[in-house]
């Protein structure tokens, strides 16, 4: 046997080119390998010491900055920087700096109001590759003088030619939409972007005297004394090209005052007629083809309307019983089930609410109702205004409750309801001229202002902001 | 017996086939033992690399969180830089808390306590300085530059590692 194979052995002697082949690829794979592990293994050590001290050059930039900061908040201006020491301080210089084999580059953003967003990036290459390190963080304005409503102040004015008075507005982006006690030319949107420079963007005519507004995604709703078309839509998409997009007629003559959107419905309220209904509700599911779902009459004019998951609030011209609970759960059949009355004899002009409260604008009082039980609700405190009050409205969590009044010498009110039991009148603002009575606020939270409608000739459209 | 003697005689290794076999399992072994001995370098050399990096690290964090939460740099002076770096803290037990360069070594003390070495046998301090850049209106903001290097005696090449940390840090008392 062993004989046997010897002897084949013999005669097969040497290796064939394949096998050749064979062996020194498999060889030079192992050795590729190998030779890759140890040149891989030292380029990563290189690295991890490389980023160590690439890490604390970016956390560098950083305190850099806020040293920066610290000297001066608005040296820290939008942009690339790179840091320099300028009689031995950190100073900003050029678009980058470079520190051995680092490239750093500190860049500034904003982030929010008195805030800007440092990012400090270093960067170097290790043979082909560049290797980045980033930290982040954000430097805030801390010594800025925090702006507070107890110093608000008028920021702003637009004129609209003519005599009319502006009596409501509603407001939305950039937007504030203000109807005007005339026929025509009653429709006004003021860009109030810049809060200092309120500009009238469009004007146009809707038909009736419009008594007031709500504002709910492309539309806005307007009410009016029209008896034969009380709710016109206006397509606001476009503000600056606002037109009628559909009128709807209530059944009956009385005019409308009051309006608010909820989801799918809108919810009006009508002066008082022995043969209509006061409280209206209609789907507005398409604006473009209102339809009633339900109504119910009241025995006296309804002037505003706020809305509250099951139920709406309704200021009432009724001495005895100025706010009129309703149930709105079934959108077809409106329920009264408790009309609410105050202390002394008054009439409601305005109502809003924000989370257990509702606020009840009666002649010269604010009423702070909680609401935790609907249908009882109960008087928490009232705060008096300078005047009669014609409308409020709220900046909700901010807890700053807004009253526009009939004074002559204190047009523009805040109430602070940051506690509910100790509410008071944090600012009181006298607007120029004695004829300025403010019929209208509507609250802005894209800028923190408030939008408001006057009886002014020269100012019908004011915004207020904090100071 | 004599049927096995001939193929035997006919079938031995000749001296060249031998000389090749030789020079191939040597070349191998050598092949080997090199790729044994570079792994064992670059086990060092990343031994080296952390331990300069792991302290470095260490002791750049210790001293900028000492200064972000000092009240005070009392050494060096504003504008000023040096190996020594004295800052008020605001525990009276480990005020003032000092950096010093001590030969090779980095040095803490607090209060009057005696030294602390921040630094092994096994680095060495190269270059340690700190620049106090405080601004006008008192905020301090001190940068702090630290050099260290494997101890190298031999001279060898995986014992060669140096790495410069430089960071800043702000006081925000």
């Amino acid at each position: 046997m062993l004989k046997a194979w010897l002897h084949i052995k013999s005669k097969t002697r040497g290796f064939s080119s394949v096998e050749v082949l064979l062996a020194s690829t498999l060889f030079g794979f192992f050795a590729t390998a190998l030779i890759g592990a140890v040149i891989y293994g030292r380029a990563a050590t290189q690295d991890s010491g490389d980023r160590t001290a690439a890490i604390m050059l970016a956390d560098e930039g950083v305190q850099a900055a806020r040293n920066i900061r610290n000297g001066a908040y608005g040296s820290l201006v939008n942009g690339t920087y790179g840091l320099t020491q300028t009689g031995n301080l950190w100073a900003f210089s050029g678009n980058s700096d470079t520190i051995g084999i680092y490239n750093r580059q500190i860049t500034i953003a904003d982030k929010a109001s008195n805030q800007k967003q440092v990012t400090s990036t270093v960067n170097w290459s290790q043979g082909d590759d560049t290797k980045t390190v980033s930290v982040v963080s954000v430097l805030s304005n801390w010594i800025a003088t925090i702006k507070s409503w107890a110093n608000g102040i008028l920021a702003g004015s637009g004129a609209v030619s003519g005599t009319a008075n502006a009596v409501k507005v509603a407001t939305s982006g950039n937007y504030a939409f203000t109807v005007l006690s005339a026929t025509t030319s009653n429709f006004v949107v003021t860009d109030m972007s810049n809060p200092a420079a309120p500009s009238i963007v469009r004007t146009i005519s809707v038909t009736g005297t419009p008594s007031n507004i709500a504002v709910a995604g492309n539309y806005a709703y307007v009410t009016t004394n029209n008896g034969s078309g009380e709710v016109v839509v206006v397509n606001i998409a476009t503000p600056a090209s606002a037109a009628v997009a559909a009128t709807y007629n209530a059944a009956g003559t009385a005019g409308a005052l009051g309006i608010t959107i909820s989801g799918n419905y809108a919810y009006i309220t009508r002066a008082f007629s022995l043969t209509d209904n006061e409280f209206l509700v209609l789907n507005v599911t398409n604006p473009l083809s209102i339809t009633q779902s339900g109504a119910m009459s009241s025995l006296a004019s309804m002037n505003e309307v706020y809305v509250a998951g099951n139920y709406a609030y309704v200021a009432v011209s009724s001495l005895t019983a100025p706010m009129a609970i309703i149930n709105i759960s079934t959108p077809a059949s409106p329920t009264l089930i408790s009309s609410f009355g105050l202390s002394v004899l008054a009439n409601a002009l305005s109502v809003g609410g924000y989370g257990k409260y509702v606020y009840l604008a009666a002649s010269y009082t604010l009423y702070i109702l909680d609401i935790t039980n609907p249908a009882t609700p109960t008087l928490v405190k009232q705060v008096i205004g300078a005047s009669t009050i014609n409308d409020i409205d709220e900046d909700g969590d901010k807890s700053n409750v807004f009253l526009g009044t009939a004074s002559t010498a204190g047009e523009f009110q805040v109430v602070d309801v940051s506690s509910p039991t100790t509410a008071y009148a944090v600012r009181t603002i006298d607007v120029p001229g004695t004829a300025s009575a403010i019929g209208g606020v509507a609250y802005n939270a894209a800028f923190d202002a408030v939008a408001a409608a006057s009886a002014s000739d020269t100012q019908e459209i004011m915004v207020f902001t904090r100071n | 017996m004599n049927s096995c003697k001939k193929p035997l005689a006919q079938n031995g290794f000749t001296l060249i086939e031998l000389l090749l076999y030789t020079v191939i399992i040597g070349s191998l072994l050598l092949g080997v033992v090199s790729f044994y001995g570079l792994a064992a370098a670059a086990r060092v050399k990343n031994q080296s690399v952390n331990e300069v990096n792991l302290q470095g690290a260490a002791a750049i964090d210790i001293i900028s969180q000492t200064l972000r939460s000092a009240t005070a740099v009392t050494t060096p002076a504003t504008a000023a830089s040096g190996s020594t770096l004295t800052m008020t803290v605001p525990t009276a037990s480990l005020s003032p808390t000092t950096f010093t360069l001590n030969g090779t070594t980095l040095q803490v003390s607090e209060s009057t306590g005696a030294a602390v070495a921040l630094t092994n046998d096994k680095v060495r301090v190269v270059a340690f300085s700190a620049k106090n850049l405080t601004r006008s209106g008192g905020h301090a903001n001190v940068q702090v530059s630290l050099t260290l290097a494997r101890v190298n005696a031999g001279n060898r090449e995986e014992f060669n590692y140096q790495q410069t940390f430089t960071t800043s840090a702000e006081l925000q008392w």
